[in-house]
């Protein structure tokens, strides 16, 4: 018994890991329209961006702090000087100029980091392992859940009890007219546009003292937040919650039961909700 | 007497005619030093560079000095060692074009060194041009003399990842629960039938009981892995995987509370990388292969290559101006140099078909004792060596002996 809780533990983790990444997606494509690929570039430049911090400070937390905050600068640079730019040339321009960013951020990181893997400690108070359902689980994996779970928390209160989440909220559904109605529009769009880098970029600060801090690691996640958000529905911010942990779990099991199949199963289980539902679990026809 | 001077047409003719007179004459001085032309694949780009660039040093020191000491000795000729490199990014693609451009551009006789997965796309470029291919067992290459008969398995990797296991279980005696992981990739390398044989032989030889948990390649996150290790009940874990990945599987273990000795079947490059990415106490307890000569104790080596082994060491910290800290370089490109070395002396011919003659079933001294090949199979792999399969553990910042566990002669090994 104490290995299925394990595991079921290992998948709501590794997908709230998931949810953390993959919300910031969803959030820009409902908004946009933009399948932004810079996104997991967000991811992996905020685990690196941590990891210099806690070189010169020692503090994770401060780490924190600044790497989403630089990201999201980063963010708005690129949003206002380049994919507003390619807007008006439709969608695959941005699709293009945000594959482009998705390299030269990786060759950035390369140049200015290296390519050897790099590490980062877990802050101190959460080192170590507790007893749970009769084993024991690392500490900072619990912090992890705890984390993403305030995230969340923290997202559904702005999108629902603030002014900037109605607006949020409203453009996703219908962004001509909330600019009609007098809201600057662009400027909503490069605001979330930066919160989906800053939030992919705590996800990487969070993810680096589990995952370590390397080249390939916006790569490695980008294919599974996509995943993600097909699966809950483009733009569904809640689709994207529940698609996480589906897949989280789905990796988790099926590791224990059909090792061999793990990787398959989140794109069966993608394949088959392409068929059944297009527009993915909570996403809405057009 | 009017005086006549050179015009300044007739001096350039000069100098030019003097320049070719000192080079007819410099040719025939030289023509009697024969040169042996060395080729050798690694990468030296890509993840799996760190080991390509930490093993060419030592086999530039390794020619540097065969050079100074008269050149090797094959017959009545005396050869000048000469190294060229090729990059094959521990991929097939790549590997195959270096093997072209050793071959068609730098003339080579041999290639050696290799120990990417790209073999079965190196051999027919080789096999083609007879030029000797010395590689690792496993990973594409079946043992077939008819079909790859110039292909050499200089470093039997598939037979290593087991017996360094049982010598890392050998320093642990009171673990008898022994737990294989890598790469699925890796798993491809022995069969169902080799696993059941292998399973058979470490319970009734070491008592050791095996269990398997294999990962799709670029994992990250083990925590569901480590959890069904140890729900196997696991005591050590022997992995093929990257540093990364074995840094990580250290690392993720320690958090969960696991003090498990994990080996890799890599040679380690630097501790300190592992106690930087594991963190200090996870890294304690990651073992290596270690094929030091200088350290071996259960396995003989020659004099020979034992004073060269030290001349290496010597060298390379003249010239680097650090301490030789990687060893794994005795294992691979040094090995397959001495190996292609000796079968040459014992041919007495530089001819590729004579070396192979001498390379089926023949007793070389290397830097790692004596080896023997055989063409009987031992759990799908087909060459016998007596490599020391030497272990080292990280203690502190640094990677220390641990044990050894040679591998058996083949005649021992296929008693019932």
């Amino acid at each position: 018994m104490e290995i299925y809780a394990m595991m079921a533990i290992h998948g709501l983790v590794y997908g709230m890991l998931l949810f953390m990444v993959a919300s910031g997606l969803t959030l820009v494509f409902g908004m946009m329209g933009v399948l932004n690929l810079a996104h997991a570039s967000f991811y992996m430049l905020g685990a690196y961006i941590a990891y210099s911090v806690t070189v010169l400070t020692n503090s994770f937390w401060l780490s924190l702090i600044i790497s989403p905050m630089v990201v999201a600068i980063i963010g708005i640079i690129i949003e206002r000087f380049f994919l507003r730019k390619a807007h008006s040339r439709g969608h695959v321009a941005e699709l293009l100029v945000t594959f482009g960013f998705f390299y030269i951020l990786g060759e950035l990181v390369r140049m200015i980091w290296g390519s050897n893997p790099l590490p980062v400690d877990i802050p101190r108070l959460f080192q170590g392992e507790i007893p749970l359902f009769g084993g024991t689980y690392p500490v900072y994996r619990l912090f992890i859940l705890f984390f993403s779970g305030m995230v969340l928390l923290a997202l559904a209160l702005v999108l629902t009890k603030t002014r900037v989440g109605i607006l949020m909220r409203a453009a996703v559904s219908d962004a001509e007219m909330v600019d009609v109605l007098g809201t600057n529009a662009p400027r909503l769009f490069m605001g979330v546009f930066a919160g989906g880098a800053a939030l992919a970029a705590v996800a990487g600060v969070i993810a680096a003292p589990f995952l370590s801090v390397y080249p390939s690691m916006g790569l490695d996640v980008l294919l599974d937040c996509f995943v993600v958000i097909v699966i809950g529905g483009f733009g569904s911010l809640f689709g994207a919650l529940i698609s996480a942990i589906l897949i989280g779990e789905l990796h988790s099991f099926g590791i224990l039961w059909v090792p061999r199949l793990a990787m398959i199963f989140q794109f069966l289980f993608m394949a088959i909700i392409l068929v059944v539902r297009p527009t993915g679990l909570m996403g809405e026809k057009e | 007497m009017e005086r006549r001077y050179l015009t300044k047409e007739m001096k350039v003719v000069w100098v030019i005619m003097s320049m070719m007179l000192i080079g007819f004459f410099a040719v025939p001085l030289h023509a009697g030093e024969k040169e042996l032309k060395v080729g050798c694949i690694m990468p030296f780009t890509g993840p799996a560079a760190p080991w390509g660039l930490a093993i060419r040093p030592q086999m530039e020191i390794f020619a540097e000095l065969i050079n100074e000491d008269g050149g090797l000795k094959v017959g009545d000729d005396a050869y000048k060692v000469t190294l060229f490199f090729g990059d094959g990014q521990y991929m097939p693609a790549p590997g195959a074009k270096a093997a072209r451009d050793l071959i068609y551009r730098n003339n080579v006789s041999v290639i050696l060194g290799y120990f990417g997965a790209g073999m079965s796309a190196i051999a027919p470029v080789t096999n083609k041009e007879k030029v000797i291919f010395i590689c690792r067992t496993g990973s594409g290459v079946t043992y077939s003399p008819k079909k790859d008969p110039y292909v050499v398995f200089g470093t039997p990797s598939n037979e290593m990842v087991f017996y360094q296991a049982v010598a890392a279980m050998k320093g642990y005696p009171e673990f008898k629960k022994l737990c294989f992981t890598g790469p699925t990739a890796s798993a491809k390398q022995f069969t169902e039938a080799d696993n059941r044989a292998l399973d058979k032989d470490l319970m009734d030889k070491y008592g050791i009981g095996v269990t398997r948990v294999y990962y799709p390649e670029g994992t990250k996150n083990f925590t569901p892995y480590i959890a069904k290790m140890k729900e196997a009940e696991t005591e050590l874990v022997s992995v093929g995987g990257n540093v990364l990945e074995v840094a990580l599987l250290a690392k993720q273990r320690w958090e969960a509370g696991l003090k498990w000795p994990i080996t890799e079947t890599g040679t380690l490059i630097d501790p300190g990388l592992f106690v930087q990415l594991s963190g200090a106490e996870a890294a304690q307890g990651i073992c290596s292969d270690r094929p030091a000569p200088w350290e071996l104790r259960t396995v003989k080596v020659n004099p020979f290559y034992l004073e060269m082994a030290e001349r290496i060491k010597a060298r390379f910290e003249r010239k680097f101006g650090k301490p030789l800290t990687y060893v794994g370089s005795f294992g691979w490109g040094l090995n397959h140099m001495a190996q292609y070395f000796e079968a040459l002396k014992q041919a007495g011919a530089t001819d590729p078909d004579k070396a192979m003659k001498i390379f089926r079933g023949g007793t070389f001294e290397t830097f790692l004792g004596k080896y023997t090949t055989s063409g009987e199979e031992i759990y799908g792999s087909p060459v016998v060596f007596g490599y020391p399969c030497a272990m080292g553990i990280i203690k502190g910042k640094e990677e220390v002996y641990l044990g050894e566990n040679p591998l058996l002669d083949v005649n021992d090994w296929l008693k019932p």
